[in-house]
């Protein structure tokens, strides 16, 4: 009966903290899709950038001594630059260009940034020393701690001021049209180059944020970017293009595979369970649960 | 100017192709302010490379295109609309997932003032009333005669010079294929400046104050609508009599 018990709680905890990482794993997912969607572009360097964005987060909590959730407060906007300097060095040229120059340019890209974190960080394991947010909540027997919940709230927030953006604005209702068809938008008078340029911004943002929040859980290395970019992948894969809700949604069931496995199972299986899941949705759902087209 | 009719489009001595194949062999077209021109001819004559050369998708190996004595050549889609080329494309190209008003609202979208699109939204809906039935469902739900007519508002709805379509009949049936070009009529009797392609030979070239026929990427012949509908030619490669 005690065991029982235990394995209830065990089992809420870790389905709790499965929606936390999910809501969290939805940002950097959303920033592929609205790339992909949008531009048409196969970003495969997308998990290096979320790798990217958790060292800055790293940096800045070191250096400024400030919580991982605060950092994002610098990461939004730098991320916002960095990705409108990758649209001019590397994107531009081949936004337009069949899958495989995307592949090769983007394959270039991981490389490169992956080889820049490790001559600046090293191999080893980085996590940010502190938060500000120690306290945790007590639901019954379960413990949620603050910083994640805090990090789940944003997490929500940004979407929805994301979906806000995307269903009200007339550059959102823009981006949603070259999702339709991007020739058609340049035949209403809209440049598309800066169209691409801007969603790579904004795709940008959201790593950057989703960099900072996912410091929450876990420390960065180099190789980071290879879990989160095919994480990110798998997540977009499951829920198809053209819907927030359906990230999110796809998001939460790959944070709750993810806690179940670390947590019920073996911290190592993870990996195994999340790309099996991937292959799985490719084998039974290529075009996805919610996706358009 | 004076007293003479302005021109609006000039197209001057065209040669275009895909890499080394050419498709469009000297080709030279005038569009007249206010006047309906049509531009026919079979499949595969060019028609379709000529429109895409005149809105910036393609650049031609030698000739130039001029609005109103700008050239407009080596201008990118996005510019030449801006200037006032409207262009409807063959299968109309809606945005499928975004509702009749917010395909209006890309249509508008370098318009800045609020009244402005305001105004040319109530001018739509004079022409098209039934859209404004429609305005808030996806453009992928609407009928055949209703996207093509989506597609024309699309196009108007930032009062550009010239109006292009791109077979505006395509994939409708008969009693639609009328009713557009009642709307077309109407348009040409606002004065609005149009260039159409078409296959609907007899029924374009009928209302077309001028009309161009293009063959093997050439322009084989030119003249009023009407006076060309009773050419031997014409009646024997288009319309199958005589």
């Amino acid at each position: 009966m005690d065991l029982l018990i235990d394995f209830a709680i065990s089992l809420a905890r870790n389905v709790v903290l499965g929606i936390m990482m999910g809501s969290v794993y939805a940002l950097a997912a959303m920033g592929l899709a609205l790339l992909f969607g949008v531009a048409n572009l196969i970003n495969f360097a997308h998990g290096e950038y979320v790798m990217l964005a958790m060292y800055m987060a790293y940096f800045f909590s070191v250096t400024l001594v400030i919580d991982p959730v605060v950092s994002s407060i610098i990461n939004i906007p730098l991320f916002f630059l960095i990705g409108l300097v990758t649209y001019f060095l590397f994107f531009k040229r081949v936004i337009n260009a069949p899958p495989l120059s995307q592949i090769a340019v983007t394959v270039g890209v991981v490389v490169l940034l992956r080889n820049i974190a490790l001559v600046i960080w090293q191999a080893e394991p980085k996590a940010p020393p502190f938060t500000i947010f120690s306290a945790s909540y007590e639901m019954g027997p379960i413990t949620i701690p603050l910083d994640k919940l805090f990090a789940t709230i944003i997490s929500i927030t940004s979407l929805i001021l994301l979906y806000l953006f995307l269903e009200r604005s007339k550059f959102g209702t823009a981006m949603r049209a070259a999702a339709d068809d991007v020739d058609a938008v340049s035949m209403m008078g809209i440049d598309t180059g800066r169209l691409f340029l801007l969603t790579l911004g904004i795709s940008m943002m959201l790593v950057g944020l989703s960099g900072s929040l996912i410091m929450m859980y876990q420390a960065v290395t180099p190789t980071s970017g290879l879990l989160f970019g095919l994480l990110s992948w798998a997540i977009v894969a499951l829920a198809g293009l053209g819907s927030i809700r359906g990230i999110y949604l796809a998001a939460v069931i790959f944070g709750l595979a993810d806690a179940l496995a670390s947590g019920m199972w073996d911290p190592r299986g993870r990996e195994i369970i999340l790309y099996g899941l991937f292959i799985l949705i490719l084998w039974l759902k290529p075009r996805g649960l919610w996706g358009r087209r | 100017m004076g007293g003479d009719e302005r021109m609006e489009l000039a197209i001057k001595n065209v040669s275009a192709g895909y890499g080394r194949i050419q498709v469009l062999w000297d080709v030279s077209l005038e569009v007249k302010q206010g006047k309906l021109t049509a531009l026919v001819g079979p499949n595969g004559a060019g028609k379709s490379t000529l429109l895409k050369v005149i809105t910036g998708f393609l650049k031609p190996y030698s000739g130039s295109i001029e609005l109103d004595g700008i050239n407009l050549t080596y201008l990118k889609p996005h510019m030449i609309k801006k200037l006032g080329i409207s262009m409807v494309p063959e299968g109309r190209r809606l945005f499928p997932n975004l509702t009749v008003k917010e395909n209006l609202t890309m249509g508008a979208y370098f318009l800045k003032e609020k009244h402005v699109i305001n105004e040319q939204m109530e001018f739509i809906f004079s022409i098209f009333p039934v859209l404004k039935e429609r305005l808030n469902q996806t453009a992928k739900s609407l009928s055949g005669g209703e996207a093509q007519m989506l597609a024309i508002a699309r196009a108007l709805i930032s009062y550009p010079k010239i109006l292009i379509i791109d077979e505006p009949s395509l994939g409708l049936s008969p009693k639609m294929v009328s009713l557009i070009f009642e709307k077309l009529m109407e348009l040409k009797n606002r004065g609005t400046t149009l260039l159409i392609v078409d296959q609907y030979v007899d029924k374009v070239l009928s209302i077309a104050d001028w009309a161009y026929v293009m063959e093997n990427g050439k322009i084989v012949m030119s003249g009023e609508g009407l006076e060309l509908l009773k050419t031997d030619m014409l009646k024997k490669f288009y319309l199958g009599i005589g």
